[in-house]
């Protein structure tokens, strides 16, 4: 009846959207997967094996997946800590304008960031840049194209990255709440350790599994920056992919797509009961 | 209740306190913000300006120059990449808004048990790297072009690889680009009580398509606006995707074009344009919008 | 509005046993911010065990008053003192007083029972004990059983409980209540208003509570404190603020007043509606125009003595409307001179004055508060 008939149109409206993730997600994973597990033998037949993961743990790319854990792990955990206390420093000041300018800027840089950013830093600490000069009196052997060039940075673009996830819960956080905190007799700190931190803390933990994956998955810098010299499984999935190997290798390169899901996967399950937390929090 | 006196003894020491203390106090605070603000704004500024620095200024010859910046539109290639930028841009806007735009409307009204199932969709790209993702979907078309040619399925895996429309790209774009788009037209849609205008509308004998087209849509339009903004900087940034597939969109342009002869001040002044530009934008939109709600939370794509 | 007020409430023998209250004293209060001056030498004592409600318009000052008393704010000039001992400039988190806020102030990470026990946890008191403590004082405030619930599973009236219960747990001095009722429906809020009364009184525990709702603080204070533009205009017993308002301001800010044209005849007599009343408080020059206040039910009517047209009675008008209110009817009345009047009388005796009959005013003689009409203006 008209009730049923409505339903039928909401799923109507909703399958096209479903379906068309189903085919255009769907489609290149279950490709990762039913590749990742075939290499050709000799006779260029396929055949099941695990031989691809075995090799995508070892050798040069557990130096790249190691390189790049420990890329992703302190680039995120210098952008957590920066952006959490430039989140804070924000939310307290009035400026609407500042605000928006800080909020859009973030968006721009998080979003948009990869290659034109590359390209400033080349201008200012690249070889020959601006600055260069001056930052290696105090540092002699920074080169842009290591990873220590990576790590000034990606910070770059995962520090708005932090502003932008953090900031909606640093908003939140109620005057009432510090001055109920202050009068029953609680000092800045109690209400740090008591209230204040507690309510941040999974918004904090979630900004950091999002600049641990941004950094992880990161590949356009990485790839401006150091043209492949420094180890990164997404470069050597990359460089495994343009064709310049041997045919066995493109499997190769499925298994080591399907260890940076599972890698990122791995940190949603970590986010997401934080993030569904979180918003019940601030939403009350 | 007999605690009571127990903290009366703190109160007379505490009383003596210069009287400006809570003013000193208050400008700590302000220093402590304005300091932290300021050193952040230095990280973030100074390597804007030494590339504009590093583009306007020829070491050797000691002059200022604007020349890298009018020969941008005159640079080889150039126009030849944004049009293409463009076009896949403005395909990825119009394909996710008719796929996003009447789901989220149904289950905002009649099936609010599916609104995790969009969240969790909205969040994939956060699992699936880009690097992953086109490793996936070029080994799809590979499956494609193994077919034998004049088969449907390879005419299809061509098709979408065609370097003038690559339709692939925004189909995958598309599915990037989820997250900004979802958080902005959710944040609109959360703005407005999208059930009553609907009810009005309909009310007043308006069909279906013309509730959404006038009375829905123009309601989310900073939304829309913005999530657009935001889609069309994506694809102007995006880099690991059409570049790993080949194409020749803006971003590959520039990377390409820098190992050029141009003296590299090119790349840099078009890598500071784009991205002033595309902050100018949203930042024009978000203010006159009046909304902080425009910039969505939930990415990673640098 | 309900016209009897409360008797002072005298706090029952064994509350008072309880817990002794303490006076608080606030005395040449001045704050500004910026331009604006919030308070303007502002003065109050409030007795032990006693319930004060600040009662004024938006913008008077109030809130600034309780945050000051609170701590969360400094004066520019004057003393906050508890018990005869200066507290101007203790931190808030010493001075010993419970705050209720205006609404969303419970931590929402924590449950209800967890709110309660949060100023007992501060002060490093066991949690068997903080939980005896939650699980009394929640019972005190209705909410017995749901300690276990977070604030986004509890309605407004039941998380202001338990801010309530919250404020109660560190054994205030004094309970500091920021309109605390004001987010609530009508029917939450007037049984709350009851609730806070009665345990207030079983702790008689000094209160200061800030509102802008007339009816809530007469119907709930000892005393009343109307605040206008930063300091304090009149603080007193409901029933003497109702029936004897010390000036015009407060007249026409709490209940309703008519505002009757008249003419000082000779000092402190005004004629009005053609009678002559004796004056209350100040009394202009002699001559002067002046607006007689006069409240609704302290007006009476009569069928009109003048045949329409003739003779003209400053007290001859035409019912307007009809207003049933239960036991009385509030007849407004057209006068002569454009102006309205409101009379309330017995609702029996009201139907003899259908809409449209013409009648007389008749004041009751009663001493009547008389301002210049320049004066009129005064915000409401």
């Amino acid at each position: 009846m008209a009730r049923s008939g409505k339903k039928l149109g909401a799923w109507g409206a909703v399958l096209p959207l479903l379906g068309y993730c189903a085919v255009a997600l769907g489609l290149p994973v279950w490709a990762l997967i039913w590749e990742g597990i075939q290499a050709p033998d000799a006779n260029g037949v396929n055949h099941f094996t695990f031989s691809n993961f075995t090799t995508s743990w070892h050798g040069v790319y557990l130096t790249g997946m190691l390189s790049s854990l420990r890329l992703s792990l302190l680039t995120a955990v210098i952008s957590a800590v920066v952006g959490l206390v430039a989140a804070y420093a924000i939310a307290q000041s009035r400026g609407r304008l500042l605000k928006q300018a800080v909020l859009t800027a973030s968006g721009v840089l998080a979003n948009f960031g990869g290659i034109p950013l590359a390209f400033c830093f080349v201008a200012t600490i690249g070889t020959g840049g601006v600055f260069l000069s001056w930052l290696n009196d105090a540092w002699p052997s920074f080169q842009l194209g290591t990873f220590d060039g990576l790590v000034v940075v990606y910070p770059y673009f995962l520090v708005p990255l932090m502003v932008l996830t953090t900031l909606p819960a640093l908003d939140g956080l109620r005057r009432q709440w510090r001055e109920a905190a202050t009068n029953l007799g609680g000092s800045a700190w109690q209400y740090w350790r008591y209230v204040g931190g507690p309510l941040l803390l999974p918004a904090a933990l979630g900004g950091f599994v999002l600049c641990f994956g941004a950094s992880f998955a990161a590949y356009a810098t990485a790839r401006a920056l150091s043209s492949g010299t420094v180890p990164l499984v997404t470069t050597q999935i990359a460089s495994v992919l343009s064709g310049n190997v041997l045919a066995t290798e493109t499997n190769l390169g499925m298994a080591l797509a399907l260890n940076t899901i599972i890698v990122c996967g791995l940190m949603m399950a970590v986010y997401l009961p934080l993030r569904k937390r979180s918003a019940k929090w601030l939403e009350s | 209740m007999t605690t009571l006196t127990e903290t009366e003894p703190e109160a007379a020491p505490v009383r003596k306190t210069a009287p400006g203390a809570r003013r000193l106090d208050l400008r700590r605070v302000r220093w402590w913000r304005g300091g932290v603000l300021g050193l952040l704004a230095l990280y973030f500024v100074v390597p804007l300006a030494a590339c504009f620095w590093f583009t306007v200024y020829d070491s050797r010859t000691h002059q200022f120059s604007l020349s890298p910046y009018g020969q941008i539109f005159g640079a080889q290639g150039f126009t030849t990449s944004v049009w293409f930028t463009v076009k896949v841009a403005l395909l990825t806007i119009v394909i996710e808004y008719l796929l996003l735009i009447p789901a989220m409307i149904a289950v905002q009204l009649w099936l609010p048990r599916l609104r995790p199932v969009l969240e969790s969709l909205a969040m994939v790209p956060l699992v699936l790297s880009p690097v992953a993702l086109v490793v996936g979907v070029n080994t799809v078309l590979g499956w494609g072009t193994n077919q034998d040619p004049g088969t449907p399925l390879f005419q299809l895996s061509v098709d979408l690889r065609d370097p003038n429309t690559p339709w692939i790209l925004p189909i995958v774009y598309v599915l990037i680009a989820m997250p900004f788009a979802y958080r902005s037209l959710d944040a609109s849609m959360r703005t407005v009580d999208l059930r009553t205008l609907v009810e009005a509308s309909r009310g007043l004998g308006a069909s279906w398509p013309l509730t959404v087209w006038r009375a829905v849509l123009p309601n989310l339009r900073t939304g829309l606006l913005s999530g657009a903004i935001l889609t069309l900087a994506l694809v102007f940034g995006e880099y690991t995707i059409s570049s790993i597939l080949q194409f020749q969109p803006f971003s590959v342009w520039i990377v390409e074009d820098s190992q050029g002869a141009q003296s590299g001040q090119l790349a840099p002044a078009v890598s500071l344009l784009s991205l002033l530009l595309s902050w100018a934008v949203l930042f024009l939109v978000s203010f006159l919008g009046g909304r902080r709600a425009v910039v969505g939370t939930d990415r990673s794509s640098a | 509005m309900n016209t009897t007020a409360p008797a002072p409430a005298p706090a029952s023998d064994s509350a008072a046993a309880r817990m002794r209250g303490v006076g608080l004293d606030l005395s040449g209060l001045h704050r500004s911010f910026g331009a604006t001056r919030a308070l303007a030498g502002f003065d109050l004592s409030l007795a032990p065990g006693e319930l004060v409600a600040l009662l004024g318009p938006s913008g008077c000052g109030k809130t600034t008053a309780l945050r000051i008393v609170a701590g969360f704010d400094t004066p520019d000039q004057g003393t906050v003192s508890l018990d005869g001992k200066d507290l101007t400039r203790l931190s808030a988190a010493k001075r010993d007083m419970g705050m209720v806020f205006q609404s969303y102030s419970l931590f929402p990470h924590l449950t209800a029972a967890q709110n309660v026990g949060f100023g007992p946890r501060l002060r490093r008191i066991g949690s068997a004990e903080r939980d005896r403590q939650a699980d009394e004082l929640l019972e005190l405030v209705g909410m017995a059983g749901m300690g276990g619930r977070y604030p986004h599973q509890l309605s407004g009236g039941q998380q202001q409980r338990v801010a309530l219960a919250r404020a109660l747990a560190v054994r205030p001095k004094v309970l500091l209540l920021d309109e605390p009722l004001s987010a609530l429906d009508a029917k939450v809020r007037l049984q709350l208003r009851e609730e806070i009364r009665r345990i207030q009184q079983e702790f008689g525990i000094t209160t200061l509570f800030v509102t802008h709702d007339q009816e809530e603080a007469l119907s709930m204070a000892d005393r009343v404190a109307v605040m206008r533009a930063g300091s304090l205009e009149q603080c007193a017993a409901p029933a003497e603020l109702y029936d004897r308002p010390a000036t015009a301001f407060v007249a026409q800010f709490v209940g309703t007043m008519n505002h009757l044209s008249g003419q000082i005849i000779e000092a402190g007599r005004v004629r009005v509606a053609g009678r002559e009343l004796p004056v209350d408080g100040p009394c202009p020059t002699v001559g002067t125009k002046v607006k007689v206040l006069i409240r609704p039910e302290s007006l009476d009517l009569a069928a009109a003595s003048a045949e329409a047209g003739t003779a003209e009675s400053a007290g001859a008008g035409q019912v307007l409307m009809a207003t049933f209110l239960g036991a009385t009817t509030r007849l407004t009345v057209r006068l002569g001179d454009g102006s309205e009047a409101k009379a309330d009388l017995p609702s029996h005796r009201a139907s003899e004055f259908p809409v449209g009959s013409r009648v007389d005013l008749i004041p009751a003689p009663r001493p009547v508060l008389a301002v210049e009409d320049a004066d009129d203006t005064a915000e409401g």
